[in-house]
């Protein structure tokens, strides 16, 4: 594990090589987070009701906070990166290399993770819990759990649509559809609980709300111990079934890339 | 025709210390540091010559083309090209003059290569007549016709760089500026490239800009030679007057099987009497002969030595770069 | 004269190609409807809660949206290429192409690529555009569908100008594609009413990054409720401005900055 080091510090370094960018990225983010916190204070302040969906308008403004956060987290390179070494033929240097490419890209991957956590996600939920008064110290510690658990699900989603570039030439623009997909799905653009309930049961055949919706709703302290154990399986489940789809179409894969050629 | 009077450029560069801890602290406090990639150069080039423009990595090479070709703003000194400064008149230097990048392509990756050149013809406002000749000039020239429909981003090496050559000349550019234009090709594609660029040179009287750290790309095409080191042009001169004052020097380097001190004696033996500047050694396990091939051919040097040793492997190189800079320093320009 | 046959030499290699890579760009439209249906999904949800959004219906919003991703689809249509200059081709040397040649560098970087799938937006906007249309009663004179022809343009402009502006950014930092990820997320949200917004955020969408001019502003002339007198010249204007600022200033000195420094 210790040899993949040093892929995560690259990540963080190149990202602190160009703070402006960063800034810059940060300041926007805020920005959407505020448009999306007006929209929700007018439909908590049109309606009558103080508490939708099971939601207050504080636990609401939370939720918007970190669904930013973690969805910067969940949505970084990853899929950019295997589409472009595998475009560029440079993928077939990491097959020769004495490296697991999965491992790689992972700890590249958590170079930014570690990035949005440190800068955004650890103020927040202290800021949340200390000053704010939403969530605990117990739901944030679980909180973390659940966020790593999403994390790897997430990266392990991505990897899967990242090998698309070995069949589709241009995948930047279906990259759009996914991710507004992803958004949607998995709880980042709104609560999962404001589905339909059909639909909702739906959602755990589905990744997406074990990325996002999972570890919010346990910051916020919404599941009971039963329901806790079920969120954390469920993510459990994913990463295993994910990770073995991610086996099989990695093994075809390089199969074919090594009898076929670049 | 080209003018470049004592043109200096400086870059502003952050230093930042290594490792972690540099990067973090590099986001508080940046040091400012001034890399002065070219320090004060000057020199005048004529119409129709061939110019290799030599230097090692870093030496300012690349800074000076660009410079040349209005890419990048000097920060001091004038550059004129055909009366006009390139960087303020970009659009219209770049009218008359072809560039060509060993690394990177100017054609369009995903394009059959014959569309790329229909698109230049419209971007250079070529005319169908002038186009056509042209055209089938340099398609013959340089054996395009075989791959011409595929996509450029098929094409190996040699025939992007082919490719890349006949593109950059399709407009009758008045300059052509080739940065390492043979850099990662095979001896023989290299030798037709280099024959092509000679044959443009003489037909059509284009002054051509070659920046090369390849001795041989300078010994077959160009007759004046400018070697740039550290930022400074530490020498301008013919290509006879290199080769006189360092010797046309090549090195053999024989693999041979239990080598040892009666080889190397053997050798000097025979060489003592063809070419008294040669000198053995014996390195890296092989018997190394540094030869001028004006005066002793490698053949001769060959046969002798697979008549007399066993010899199970060999490689020729040329005088590299670094050894003719040494020798400039320590020996003085004149 | 002469840009436009460089521009359809452009485009008649990209259709050439295009039909060589025809499932690519029917999957990327299939994407492009997906994000639009998302969107679509996140309005409807909020709308089976409260009857409107500070005086805005339904349909209301729905018009504002479908006239929205109309100037979106149209700009991304033509302008795709801004993306690359953001996320690569500054970082690898790859944009002193553009300077190399003796044709003007935007316009170069622009008419050479063409992104049909761009289309999808274009459609759905359409359809809602139209959907809205008919569920809010509306009934347009010539004048207004000149005008609505006016705003879209002008809508265009601004999307440009935005794009332009934040890749222009890469000129100097190398690479500005995540802060232009963020911008378009932004871009996502503001098809709803201003009003809902506070001073500041109102302001920001307004005059800084004038999402606000694209969809909303136009749209409130066309249902009736003009926010602002003389709505429309109003877009121009500051597409306009933002037109000029983005290339005259933010472009050209741009340029100026990446030849003094290089790559």
């Amino acid at each position: 594990m210790r040899t993949y080091f040093p892929f995560t510090k690259a990540t963080i370094q190149e990202i602190l090589a160009y703070p402006g960018e960063s800034f810059l990225y940060i300041f926007g983010m805020t920005i959407g987070m505020f448009v999306v916190y007006y929209i929700w204070k007018v439909i908590y302040t049109t309606g009558s009701n103080t508490v939708l969906e099971g939601f207050t308008l504080k636990e609401m403004i939370a939720y918007i906070i970190l669904s930013f956060g973690v969805m910067q987290a969940i949505n970084n390179g990853t899929v950019w990166n295997i589409a472009m070494d595998i475009r560029e033929g440079t993928i077939v240097m990491n097959l020769i290399k004495p490296l697991n490419y999965h491992l790689k890209v992972f700890f590249q991957e958590m170079g930014y993770v570690l990035f949005i956590c440190s800068i955004v996600l650890v103020p927040v939920i202290l800021g949340l819990v200390f000053l704010f008064e939403t969530g605990t110290i117990v739901t944030m510690l679980l909180f973390i759990i659940s966020l790593f658990l999403g994390v790897v699900v997430g990266f392990l989603f991505d990897f899967l649509f990242g090998m698309l570039a070995f069949y589709i030439k241009n995948l930047w623009g279906i990259g759009f559809g996914k991710n507004a997909l992803v958004r949607l799905l998995s709880g980042a653009l709104i609560p999962l609980a404001f589905f339909p309930d059909v639909i909702q049961k739906v959602f755990d055949f589905l990744p997406f709300k074990a990325m996002v919706y999972a570890p919010i709703m346990i910051f916020l302290g919404k599941y009971n111990t039963n329901e806790l154990v079920g969120i954390y399986l469920n993510q459990l489940f994913w990463i295993l079934l994910l990770g073995l789809f991610n086996y099989i179409s990695w093994k075809k894969a390089v199969t074919r890339l090594t009898v076929q050629g670049g | 025709m080209i003018k470049v009077k004592n043109v200096s450029k400086t870059f502003k560069v952050y230093k930042k210390d290594s490792g972690f801890k540099g990067a973090v602290k590099g986001l508080f406090k940046r040091e400012k540091d001034y890399i002065e990639a070219v320090k004060d150069i000057s020199f005048e080039i004529k119409k129709g010559e061939i110019i290799g423009y030599i230097g090692a990595n870093g030496a300012g090479k690349s800074t000076t083309i660009k410079m040349m070709t209005g890419v990048l703003t000097p920060s001091s000194g004038i550059i004129e090209v055909n009366g006009l400064i390139p960087h303020d008149n970009r659009i219209e230097n770049a009218k008359h003059i072809g560039v060509v990048f060993g690394q990177r392509t100017q054609l369009w990756w995903d394009l059959p290569l014959e569309e790329t050149f229909s698109i230049l013809k419209e971007i250079y406002n070529v005319e169908d007549e002038a186009f056509k000749e042209r055209y089938d000039y340099l398609i013959e020239l340089l054996e395009i016709e075989p791959f011409i429909k595929q996509p450029v981003r098929t094409l190996s090496l040699g025939q992007r760089m082919r490719a890349d050559l006949a593109a950059s000349m399709l407009h009758s550019p008045e300059i052509l500026y080739l940065d390492e234009p043979t850099i990662g090709l095979d001896v023989m594609v290299k030798e037709r490239i280099r024959k092509a660029i000679k044959e443009l040179n003489e037909k059509f009287k284009v002054t051509v800009i070659l920046t090369t750290h390849d001795m041989s790309d300078i010994q077959e095409m160009a007759s004046r030679i400018m070697i740039i080191e550290k930022g400074e042009i530490i020498y301008d001169g013919s290509k006879e007057m290199i080769n006189k004052k360092f010797g046309n020097n090549r090195r053999l380097d024989l693999k041979i099987e239990d080598l040892n001190e009666e080889h190397m004696k053997m050798m000097q033996d025979f060489l003592r009497e063809q070419d008294q500047s040669a000198y053995v050694c014996i390195e890296d396990n092989a018997l190394s002969v540094t030869f001028n091939q004006d005066v002793l051919s490698v053949s001769v040097i060959i046969s002798f030595a697979m008549a007399n040793f066993k010899v199970f492997d060999f490689s020729l190189k040329d005088q590299n770069i670094e050894d003719i800079v040494k020798k400039l320093y320590t020996g003085g320009v004149s | 004269m002469r840009h436009f046959r460089i521009y359809k030499v452009f485009m008649k290699q990209y259709l050439k190609t295009l039909m060589e890579y025809r499932t690519d760009f029917l999957i990327g439209m299939l994407s492009f409807f997906v994000l639009q249906a998302s969107n679509l999904i996140f309005i409807s949800l909020i709308f089976s809660r409260i009857p409107h959004l500070n005086g805005w219906t339904y349909h209301e919003v729905l018009f504002i949206y479908g006239l929205s991703q109309i100037p979106r689809g149209i700009d991304h249509l033509f302008t795709d290429n801004l993306w690359l200059l953001a996320g690569s081709y500054v970082k690898s040397g790859q944009f002193d192409k553009y300077l190399l040649r003796p044709i003007n560098p935007l316009f170069h970087l622009i008419a050479e690529r063409f992104q049909p799938d761009a289309f999808g937006e274009i459609i759905i906007g359409v359809s809602i555009f139209v959907y809205a249309y008919g569920q809010l009663g509306l009934s347009f004179t010539v004048i207004q569908w000149g005008l609505l022809v006016v705003a879209i343009l002008a809508g265009v402009l601004i999307y440009t100008s935005i794009k332009l502006i934040g890749a222009s950014i890469a000129l100097w930092t190398k690479k500005s594609q995540q802060f232009l990820f963020i911008v378009y997320q932004l871009s996502d949200f503001s098809s709803y009413p201003l009003s809902i917004f506070s001073t500041f955020i109102k302001a920001i969408l307004t005059f800084v990054i004038p999402f606000g001019f694209v969809a909303f502003i136009p749209a409130s002339y066309f249902i009736g409720k003009p926010v602002y007198p003389l709505t429309i010249l109003w877009g121009v204007i500051v597409a306009l401005v933002f037109w000029t600022f983005g290339y005259q200033v933010v472009w050209k000195s741009g340029l100026k900055a990446y030849e003094s420094t290089g790559n």
